[in-house]
């Protein structure tokens, strides 16, 4: 059972930084109490004095008493957050929500889609199959990223790249001569994996038109809808699906997500919003 | 593996009738590889083969005044190279540069233009499977022009 957050806010040191691109930096945030989460849970973080935001964790599920966050710097919150360093207080709740299916997905095939800063709530199933990789069939990990300077986590994709177990394809949108790998959109990396469709599970984050892109490839791979997960970005506020800000036709984002099947979801990704 | 062997296993000839790829066997498949930075084919020179790619990866670009090649997307194992010799003038309309050593399978222009028009159904199961191809990389392209991991617009 996924842990169940405090609605109150609590005060937390940071106790980590690392800066991962121009724009994106890891804080890494003590819990004390390490109550553990699921891979694709979030916390609200609070900026004192300039405001909260939801941001995904990003770190091992097996160092709960070090919650990291990957932070893309795209607001006047998550600037301020991006500026903490290390003995910084920071206003913490959570964890919340519904995160990746890794339960469902044991024993079985795993394939993760990432694109953009959507690599960072994967990032903890990734480390969570890693960590009992027996339990676990074939798994790829396919990830996409605007231009080679804009990867996350590159050391540790390096990491995964070298293992025997792991099948990880990396594509950039563009770049110039030095990169040596892929060039395209992430999707198009998804018609060569190796895929058993019955038992497998794909994971796929990232802006959402490339979401609805990757399952798309997905289906034509004969992936069930009901076996896509996808991770949903709103506006969360209340984080316990009380304002109402994240409602997505009948779902709170923030309570009955942020993870979905994409069965679920489907009809509502491509609505225009007023 | 025989080239036949190759030509039925490749991602193009999924799920296809036997007779279509017995059609593509008439079209004179050859196996060819090439090193690591070598040119496949060029801007302007004329669109003869058809080629399937088997292994490596293969950049698609232009030679861009006064500055290296601008790579514009990378090809790999199961992809199709090159379609321009099914409309008049038949030149490429692209370079495709070698990134790893590639292996392809590849067709005789000449004789699948003629084996199409001989015979329709093998000429519009062609097609069919081409524009699957054809729609792939539009769509691909459109995604990249929307630029979707950039700064929010």
């Amino acid at each position: 059972m996924a842990p169940v957050a405090d609605v109150g806010i609590t005060t937390r040191e940071v106790i980590g930084f690392t800066r991962e691109t121009a724009d994106s930096i890891t804080l890494t945030i003590e819990d004390p109490e390490a109550r553990g989460f699921t891979p694709g849970q979030f916390y609200m973080l609070y900026s004192f004095g300039v405001g909260e935001s939801a941001i995904s964790i990003s770190g091992d599920p097996a160092r709960p008493r070090a919650i990291e966050h990957t932070i893309r710097s795209v607001g006047m919150v998550t600037a301020a957050l991006s500026a903490l360093r290390p003995g910084d207080r920071v206003g913490v709740r959570g964890p919340f929500g519904i995160g990746w299916p890794v339960d469902v997905a044991t024993g079985g095939d795993v394939i993760v889609v990432a694109g953009g800063i959507g690599l960072a709530p994967l990032r903890p199933v990734v480390r969570h199959v890693i960590g009992a990789r027996h339990r676990f069939g074939h798994v790829s990990v396919v990830v996409g990223a605007r231009a080679p300077s804009e990867l996350l986590f590159r050391d540790e994709i390096h990491e995964w790249r070298g293992r025997f177990d792991l099948d990880v394809r990396v594509t950039v949108d563009s770049a110039d001569a030095s990169w040596m790998g892929p060039i395209g959109v992430v999707t198009r990396l998804i018609p060569g994996v190796e895929v058993d469709p019955a038992k497998t599970i794909a994971m796929v984050c990232g802006p959402e038109v490339m979401m609805r892109f990757a399952a798309a490839e997905l289906e034509r791979l004969g992936v069930s809808p009901d076996r896509i997960f996808v991770s949903l970005e709103r506006n969360m506020q209340c984080a316990a699906g009380v304002c109402g800000h994240c409602q997505m036709g009948p779902f709170f984002v923030c309570k009955d997500g942020p993870v979905f099947p994409y069965s679920q979801v489907a009809p509502y990704m491509g609505v225009r919003e007023t | 593996m025989s080239d036949e062997e190759v030509l039925r296993s490749h991602r193009f000839t999924k799920g296809a009738e036997p007779e279509f790829v017995t059609h593509l066997i008439t079209c004179g498949p050859v196996e060819r590889t090439w090193e690591a930075g070598r040119p496949i084919l060029a801007a302007g020179d004329t669109a003869d083969r058809l080629h399937l790619i088997v292994e490596g990866d293969v950049a698609i670009g232009l030679q861009a005044p006064g500055g290296p090649p601008a790579v514009l997307q990378t090809l790999g194992p199961g992809d199709v190279l090159g379609w321009s010799w099914l409309m008049p003038p038949y030149r490429w309309a692209f370079d495709a540069t070698a990134v790893t050593a590639v292996r392809a399978i590849t067709l005789d222009a000449t004789r699948l233009r003629a084996a199409m028009a001989e015979d329709p159904v093998f000429g519009h199961a062609l097609l069919a499977r081409l524009l699957i191809a054809i729609t792939d990389r539009l769509q691909a392209t459109r995604l990249q022009l929307l630029d979707l991991y950039g700064p929010r617009r």
